[in-house]
């Protein structure tokens, strides 16, 4: 089965090293190999996409310059990546920011600080146990 | 990572947390915080929150998390930073400090500290109700596409509120990079952008181009379309950036509520019926340079409006009080009225308080003294002053190396200040003072003064003065020597000093701007330097004055008073002629002689006295022809560089006359002429 491909796009070290661990676990659960980048801001994310498609995306909204929202409204617009499943973990406190995340296109939305279980909750609609669609 | 990474990357944060938290101690006490530092101590405090429970400290990120909610709701300007809510984040600042080097059991017993400091951090978000904004002018206003909108975070919704409030014009910078390489690009706008203003947004979209990613900058900031634009070409040619204006409103919308009339008569009576539809905006922004022109225009008419009155008078004179001869002369008269409204009212608009230049000056102290490792405070009076735009700008050159110097050669050391018994602390102040047509400018600082005995020997070293002629150099003529470029009493150049081109800038700038440049400094207190500059550069009201039968105009702001020449109250002191006043005597100054006209001054002349306090002058000339406005034309190439002229003027009837340079004149008679 091909390895899932993944980006974590924080500019929290700490939070990458703790996402990327999370997501390579939940894949093994699947019985997945995970190759996860990491991306430290919005515009190292930006330089990333080209090397996709990824089959899922984890972005923080607070980031300097290009942020969260602007990020996913470019993927949105990315002919490769169009498709791709982004789930925003961030805080709760923009409640807005996450409405409007939500209607830009996010897939769904991790509040920080964030447990495996509420990422796994979060990810299970997204990722079907069985064999992903198209595997033999 | 391992726990000890985690930890190493958890007390950096709190140390850019404690930076952040400082300075915004410092911006509070300077009377503004910069949104953006809020933001970052914002950021700073979310990153902590999230590192708390990877390192087995909760109480870490539960403290965080009640910071990060506070410096949310300040930077959504929700509630206002004041002393008190300082205090209470400095508590927590130090109980991070404690909690980030604590082990298990130190961190237990830290347990009910922190809940009490999270506590009333978390408080400061409640506490302070929300300030009732009454938003004049909104972000809906502006001409933007929807999408904008859709993907601004609520604090850049904020900060694009705030900024359109207060009258920021807002820009959209488009910059198309290649996709492999936009960093460096997308690095050099945002650094140009920053220098000008804030940057409110970075949207990136993909364009039809494959391997082109293009960035929409929201961009607000007090500068002129044309400059943004040259800056932006200048790092790319197919970077654009374009003003975004405002939405017609498609109600009518006084700017202020109109009083209150019974609702009925209103709508029947005073509202036009078409008025529905007329959009109405309430400002324009006006490139500065069709300011200009219009100015110009009018310096004309009212060149056409003196010629007017001559012949009026000369009619009169000639032909007597005919009824037409009386109408014209009326006529003339109410046309100067009006000229002079006009040109009020375009000065005025033309005008900028001196705030954002103080700011300026205010950072660079901040640095110098960052550099220097010296404690200074800045203190700012009358930033209300205004100016003119273009001259503010011309007005920031001379300025900085005053205020660095304050900070490098006035303030001495704290040591060397303790000894002196002066607080560790030094002080620089910068004061504007409204003064009619000229505003006064002073730079001061507590330090030790100008030190003449370096000073002597400086100049004696670079062979700025004889040996002979330095003894009797007293305060002002030695201090003066400090303008003399590549002047400094520094042996080695650092990076503040040393090459003495400071000083040397300032007095050209000034004189460039027709102002003048007074020194006062006393050993131990400190030094001054007390600018006089016109408010604006367009059109000077002038003298015309006549000496050995030409025609000379002289800035009327140096002027202090105009006396009859009387050779009984003439005297020569050290082969000097001095002229006798109700205030003492004053150095004279023939024209004549400094321009070296043939001839001799009339007996019957006038003596013009210039420049304030003890660095005034008296100009001889023979006669005056009256007071002019004029607009001074840039000198051609054989004028330029001659000493005592600023420029040249038209006075109509195809006579051209040079403009003197007043305070150039005073320094030509009081200061010494490098004598080697
Ligand atoms: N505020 C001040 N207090 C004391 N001395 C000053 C002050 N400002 C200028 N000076 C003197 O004027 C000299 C010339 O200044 P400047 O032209 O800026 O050259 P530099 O700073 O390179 O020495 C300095 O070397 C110093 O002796
Ligand atoms: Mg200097």
């Amino acid at each position: 089965m091909p390895e899932l491909r993944i980006l974590v796009v924080d500019d929290s070290a700490a939070t990458r090293q703790m996402l990327t661990s999370a997501v390579e676990e939940l894949a093994a659960e699947r019985g997945r190999e995970a190759r996860v980048d990491t991306a430290d801001s919005g515009l190292t994310a930006l330089r990333a996409l080209p090397s996709g498609p990824y089959d899922l995306i984890l972005t923080d909204i607070n980031m300097p310059e290009v942020h969260g929202l602007e990020l996913i409204r470019f993927v949105r617009q990315h002919p490769l990546q169009k498709d791709a499943p982004i789930l925003v973990v961030s805080t709760q406190a923009a409640e807005r920011d996450r409405q409007k995340a939500l209607s830009l296109g996010a897939t769904g939305y991790v509040t920080k600080p964030v447990t495996l279980a509420a990422l796994r909750e979060a990810l299970t609609p997204l990722w079907p146990a069985a064999a992903p669609g198209g595997a033999p | 990572m391992t726990e000890k990474e985690f930890r190493a990357e958890a007390a950096e944060l709190v140390e850019a947390l404690a930076n952040g938290v400082s300075a915004l101690d410092t911006g509070l006490r300077g009377g503004r915080v910069a949104p953006a530092l809020i933001n970052d101590v914002f950021r700073a405090a979310h990153s902590l929150k999230g590192i708390g429970g990877l390192i087995g400290l909760p109480a870490l990120g539960h403290l965080a998390h009640a910071m990060e909610d506070a410096l949310d709701a300040m930077r959504l300007g929700k509630v206002t930073p004041t002393t008190g809510v300082l205090s209470v984040l400095d508590e927590a600042v130090e109980l991070f400090q404690k909690l980030v080097e604590a082990n298990p059991q130190e961190a237990a017993r830290l347990e009910d500290r922190v809940n009490e400091v999270s506590r009333r951090v978390g408080a400061i978000k409640t506490g302070v109700e929300p300030a009732a904004a009454v938003v004049a002018r909104t972000p809906k206003d502006l001409d933007l596409a929807p999408e904008f909108f859709s993907v601004l975070t609520e604090y850049e919704e904020h900060r694009l509120t705030d900024n359109v409030a207060q009258g920021v014009p807002i820009y959209l910078v488009h910059a198309p990079l290649a996709l492999d390489a936009f960093d460096v690009g997308l690095g050099k706008l945002t650094e140009a952008l920053k220098s000008r203003g804030e940057i409110i947004t970075t949207l990136p979209s993909s364009e039809k181009a494959p391997g082109v990613i293009a960035f929409d900058l929201l961009f607000a900031g007090q500068v002129a379309v044309a400059e943004l634009g040259d800056a932006v070409r200048a790092l790319d040619p197919a970077f654009t950036a374009s003003i975004v204006g405002t939405r017609p409103r498609n109600s009518v919308q006084a700017p202020e509520p109109a009083p209150a009339r019974p609702a009925a008569v209103e709508e029947e009576t005073l509202v036009p019926a078409h008025s529905a539809a007329t959009p109405r905006t309430e400002t324009v922004r006006v490139d500065i340079e069709k300011l200009d022109r219009l100015m110009n225009v009018v310096g004309e008419i009212a060149l056409v409006r003196t010629g007017l009155g001559r012949i009026a008078d000369l009619l009169r004179v000639d032909g007597g009080h005919t009824q037409p001869v009386i109408e014209l002369q009326k006529l003339a008269r109410s046309l100067e009225r009006k000229i002079d409204e006009l040109q009020g009212g375009i000065m005025e608009v033309r005008m900028v308080p001196l705030t954002q230049t103080f700011e300026r000056l205010q950072r660079i102290v901040k640095k110098t003294a960052r550099e220097l490792a010296k404690e200074v405070e800045f203190v700012v009076h009358g930033e209300e002053t205004e100016l003119d735009k273009l001259l503010m700008e011309q007005l920031v050159d001379p300025l900085v190396p005053l205020v660095r110097n304050a900070v490098d050669h006035g303030v001495e050391s704290a040591d060397a200040r303790q000894r002196a018994g002066k607080p560790a602390a030094g002080r620089v102040t910068i004061s504007a003072q409204p003064r009619g047509n000229h505003v006064l400018i002073s730079v001061e600082d507590d330090g030790a003064g100008l030190d003449e005995v370096a000073i002597r020997k400086a100049a004696l070293e670079k062979l700025l003065v004889t040996e002979e002629r330095v003894g009797t150099l007293t305060g002002r003529e030695l201090w003066n020597l400090i303008f003399l470029p590549g002047f400094s009493t520094r042996r080695e150049a650092t990076d503040v000093s040393g090459r003495g081109v400071g000083m040397d800038v300032v007095k050209t700038n000034i004189a460039r701007l027709s102002g003048m440049i007074e020194i006062d400094s006393v050993a131990g207190r400190g030094t001054r330097f007390s600018l006089t500059v016109p408010i604006t550069l367009a059109i000077i009201q002038s003298l015309i004055v006549r000496v050995r039968g030409r025609t000379l105009a002289m800035p009327l702001g140096g002027v202090s008073e105009i006396l009859a020449y009387d050779g009984q109250l003439l005297r020569t002191v050290e082969a000097r002629e001095v002229f006798q006043t109700r205030k003492g005597t004053v150095p004279l100054l023939r024209l004549g002689d400094v321009f070296g006209y043939p001839g001799t001054d009339v007996a019957n002349g006038y003596v013009i006295l210039v420049g304030v306090g003890l660095n005034r002058v008296g100009i001889v000339v023979d006669e005056l022809v009256g007071r002019q406005d004029i607009v001074i034309k840039p000198m051609g190439r054989l004028l330029k560089g001659l000493r005592g002229i600023a420029g040249a003027t038209d006075l109509g009837e195809r006579s051209t006359v040079l403009v003197l340079d007043v305070g150039g004149l005073v320094e030509e008679a009081l200061g010494v002429n490098a004598a080697a």
